[in-house]
């Protein structure tokens, strides 16, 4: 074997050495975070599996090419590892190098011959493997003890982070709930947990310790179990399960969260109409929504003909649109009237109709209000009042600067989510409320002062002038001045006087600062620049409030601040109270007592045996689960936490004590103070 | 007992100090009929802040749309949940108006579903006796008014609890003038806020 191809060998070694180290590396990266994912998990009592396996496989990457890169440098050439075997194979004083690139004497090759380098290379390797081999041996062994070493991590780690820690003679239980396929939701494992919150027919599995078993703590209604000992299928009634392991146990009750139909809701026709032909077209629109995602919606249509005893009816949909998922959705469509053959006398039903996820009952369909268009018949055209659908309802009120400021933040906020079209559409309507709002202050100030009372021409309603530039008539300093001649300086005499100004300067400047400044924001709206219209609208906000003062000043005076000589007009007043007396609140009635019985026996366990009293709560929460807001439902499974983690339970039982009603009994014996002992 | 202070809500959208005069004009009444300890001015309280939870009453008016917050919204909730009492009035007192419309959805949004008040309610009886339910005001009466009339009073009810008032006759500018005025007047017509007061500190 030559030198050359000796060095080609120790080349293709080193590479191999390289790959391997780079990949060992790499993968104990990946199983560290692994474990660190895990432990998180557990403590958190999320699930996060995808999430650890993405993070995972990055830290593996980014470790393993990291590493391959550092070592490869500027490549794995001829004198590069020729370099390298003369550094670790000191007998070759330096002649390998030489050797390799040729033209060197004969005896350099020959002593080059004489010396065997391998053992070098192999100790090299055995360097550059041990350590990375032992990290990985340890990641590993660290993942496959984290799941029985993260309960003692989360216990200790409890009290600061939230985790629930059990108390002593309460087993500890980590459950995983998977819901319904259909939900498209993770899978949440849960550490310990007092209520857990589950869509009906979700499965609840318990994954910690490995032989407990489920059951009901009590029938409440002959619950069946639909799944094997160590899991729970969630049903549409709410229950309390004890998990078993051995002498040990806890307590879990789980609230059902069902699916809501979806919500439909018909824009198009807006109500019910009588024609005099069965001839145009109605446009339909309908937006839907879903908590957990719209599977498709469609309009729905029944043509009802025939009179007397006699109908005959046809049906059909139009409008037809998949969501796939989507939380909300709209559908548009055109009924044509023409195309159904309608007769007079004829009815046409349309309704939106949608479905959810589920897709599998009838509660998964919702559907909109009905909308009736009828063809009158002949014979009573005379006297039917023939109404078109109208259109839908604008809102004529004139909005505040406020509302315009809040509409114009929100779209700015709103921006980078929405397309172009929609913020021209959105920002063009503030623009005309605006422009309606300048409307009324010009309506103010330009009948005082100008000779035309109606104020300016109002270009509000988007229509405009062929070459007209679209500003106000005056100038603010024209205007002021015209305010001056027409009133103060036309009469000759000063009424009153705010500060260095004549009160109707004072009145009528910031009104004339508030309108120029709602032109300007106005043009920044009506060229889609809400943002650019904003720092106008604070200002025209801001000279409004002004005008405000000066106009109370000016024309009523400002209001008196009333303080009112509360020991002067005490009892002073013409008339005399006479209120009814207060009815006594009704008594709890028998179930009330019994809760609130409950209720103080679960107050009195607290302090001795917490964990029968979290048990207690939780029963009785269970029980009341439909009579109690949903507030006070979380604030009593918020208290069984508290207890069973031995922190203050107090404002949780206390708001939960407040759902539970007044409480007031009736008293069979007389009061202390009545005087008979 | 600390004394009864007379709070006004302050909103971000609308005008909610449309009716100035009204909280001193009602803190007269009170110390004119009653002996509830009361501050001689009122306090003006953001509705988004927790302030608002200082206060046993508060009083909320304006003429224009109503947005609430998602703060101001939270506060209500809270305030209504805690036992306070919101008196709104409807300043314009017409029929389906701009404030009418906009309020009514904030408080289904926020304190929940609006009801009836029967005219045999406790509110018409805590102080002075109204048999036929809420008074009318001189705007709603024909000949002064525009005939208008809103004859029942809306809440939201926290169990038997009125929590929350709307009332849409506009007492606001019925009451909105000077205390020292009164004097003119031959039957009070604040008296009916009294009521309102001291419902809201009885209950």
């Amino acid at each position: 074997m030559t030198t050359m191809e000796r060095v080609l060998s120790t080349r293709r070694q080193l590479t191999l050495v390289a790959i391997a180290r780079s990949l060992v590396l790499g993968v104990s990266a990946g199983l560290l975070v692994m474990v660190v994912v895990t432990m998180a998990r557990i403590m958190r009592g999320s699930d996060g599996g995808a999430l650890g396996w993405s993070l995972a496989i990055m830290a593996s990457l980014v470790t393993g090419l990291s590493e391959f890169r550092r070592l490869r440098g500027p490549g794995f050439s001829v004198p590069r590892v020729s370099l390298w075997i003369e550094e670790h194979a000191p007998a070759l004083q330096y002649a390998l190098v030489t050797a390799v690139e040729g033209g060197g004497p004969a005896e350099l090759d020959r002593s080059v011959a004489a010396v065997d380098w391998s053992p070098a290379t192999r100790r090299a390797a055995r360097r550059a493997l041990a350590w990375p081999v032992l990290g990985l041996m340890g990641c590993a062994a660290l993942l496959l003890v984290s799941d029985a070493v993260a309960p003692v991590v989360s216990r200790i780690a409890g009290d600061t982070r939230g985790t629930p820690r059990g108390v002593a003679g309460e087993l500890d239980v980590a459950l995983r709930v998977t819901p319904p396929a259909y939900a498209r939701r993770d899978v949440a494992v849960l550490r310990n947990p007092s209520v857990v919150r589950a869509l009906v027919g979700s499965e609840v599995r318990v994954t910690s310790p490995a032989n407990a078993i489920i059951a009901l703590e009590a029938d409440r209604g002959g619950v069946p179990r639909t799944s094997g000992p160590a899991s729970w299928r969630v049903g549409a009634q709410p229950v309390a399960l004890r998990v078993r392991s051995g002498d040990a146990s806890r307590l879990v009750t789980i609230d059902p969260l069902p699916d809501s139909a979806p919500v439909v809701v018909l824009r198009e026709p807006t109500r019910d109409t009588v024609l005099a032909d069965p001839s145009g077209t109605f446009t339909l629109g309908a937006d839907a929504r879903d908590d957990l995602g719209l599977r498709a919606a469609s309009f729905e249509y029944i043509v009802s003909s025939g009179s007397g005893e006699s109908f005959t009816f046809a049906s059909g949909a139009i409008g037809a649109r998949a969501f796939g998922g989507t939380a909300t959705g709209s559908i548009a469509g055109r009924l044509s009237l023409g195309a159904l053959g309608l007769k007079p006398g004829d009815f046409v039903h349309v309704r939106a109709v949608a479905t959810d996820l589920r897709d599998d009952t009838a509660s998964a369909r919702g559907a909109s209000e009905t909308r009736t268009i009828r063809i009158a018949r002949a014979g009573e055209l005379d006297s039917v009042a023939i109404e078109a659908a109208a259109p839908p309802e604008a809102d004529k009120a004139i909005l505040s600067q406020r509302m315009l400021i809040n509409l114009t933040e929100a779209l700015v906020r709103r921006r980078p989510r929405i397309d172009r079209a929609t913020l021209s559409a959105e920002s063009g309507r503030i623009g005309r409320d605006q422009a309606r709002l300048r409307k009324q202050v010009s309506d103010i100030v330009f009948s005082r002062l100008g000779d035309d009372p109606s104020g300016e021409h109002f270009h509000g309603d988007g229509h405009q002038h062929e070459g007209q530039e679209l500003r106000p008539a005056l100038t603010p300093d024209e205007l002021l001045k015209a305010a001056e001649n027409a009133t103060v300086a036309a009469a000759g005499a000063v009424l009153d006087f705010e500060g260095d100004e004549t009160p109707v300067v004072a009145v009528n400047r910031p009104l004339l600062e508030a309108y120029n400044f709602m032109w300007e924001a106005g043009r920044e709206l009506e060229q889609s620049a809400p943002e650019r219209a904003l720092p106008p609208m604070y200002r025209a906000l801001d000279a409004i409030q002004r005008a405000r003062a000066a106009e109370r000043l000016y024309l009523r005076s400002r209001p008196p601040r009333a303080v009112v000589d509360v020991e002067r007009v005490r009892l002073q007043g013409k008339d005399r109270g006479s209120p009814a007396a207060r009815e006594p609140r009704a008594p709890a009635t028998g179930a009330a007592r019994a809760a609130l019985a409950r209720f103080a026996r679960v107050v009195g366990l607290a302090a001795a045996d917490p964990a029968a009293a979290a048990d207690s709560l939780l029963l009785l929460r269970i029980d009341l689960l439909g009579a109690i807001t949903p507030d006070a439902a979380a604030a009593a499974a918020a208290a069984a936490d508290a207890l069973r983690r031995g922190r203050d339970a107090g404002p949780g039982l206390a708001a939960f004590r407040n759902a539970l009603g007044s409480g007031v009994q009736v008293a069979d014996s007389l009061s202390r103070w009545s005087g008979i002992r | 007992m600390s004394e009864f202070v007379f709070a006004t809500a302050q909103y971000e959208s609308g005008d909610w100090d449309s009716a100035p005069l009204v909280p001193a004009n009602l803190i007269d009444s009170i110390a004119r009929y009653t002996s509830i300890p009361v501050a001689p001015t009122g306090a003006v309280v953001p509705l988004a802040s927790s302030d608002a939870l200082r206060f046993p009453f508060l009083f909320l008016t304006g003429h224009l749309p109503v947005r609430f917050s998602e703060q101001e919204r939270g506060t209500i909730r809270k305030y209504l949940d805690r036992g306070g009492f919101l008196f709104i009035d409807d300043h314009n007192h017409d029929i389906d108006g701009a404030f009418h419309k906009t309020v009514t959805e904030e408080i289904v949004r926020a304190g929940g579903p609006l009801v009836r008040v029967p005219k045999r309610h406790a509110l018409y009886s805590s102080f002075f006796q109204f048999p036929d339910g809420p008074p009318n005001t001189s705007h709603e009466l024909n000949g002064w008014g525009d005939n208008l009339l809103h004859p029942e009073l809306s809440a939201v009810l926290r169990g038997d609890r009125i929590a929350l008032l709307y009332s849409n006759k506009d007492y606001s500018s019925e009451w909105s003038y000077h205390p020292e005025n009164k004097r003119f007047s031959s039957v009070d017509n604040t008296r009916f806020g009294v009521n309102i007061v001291v419902y809201a500190l009885t209950r």
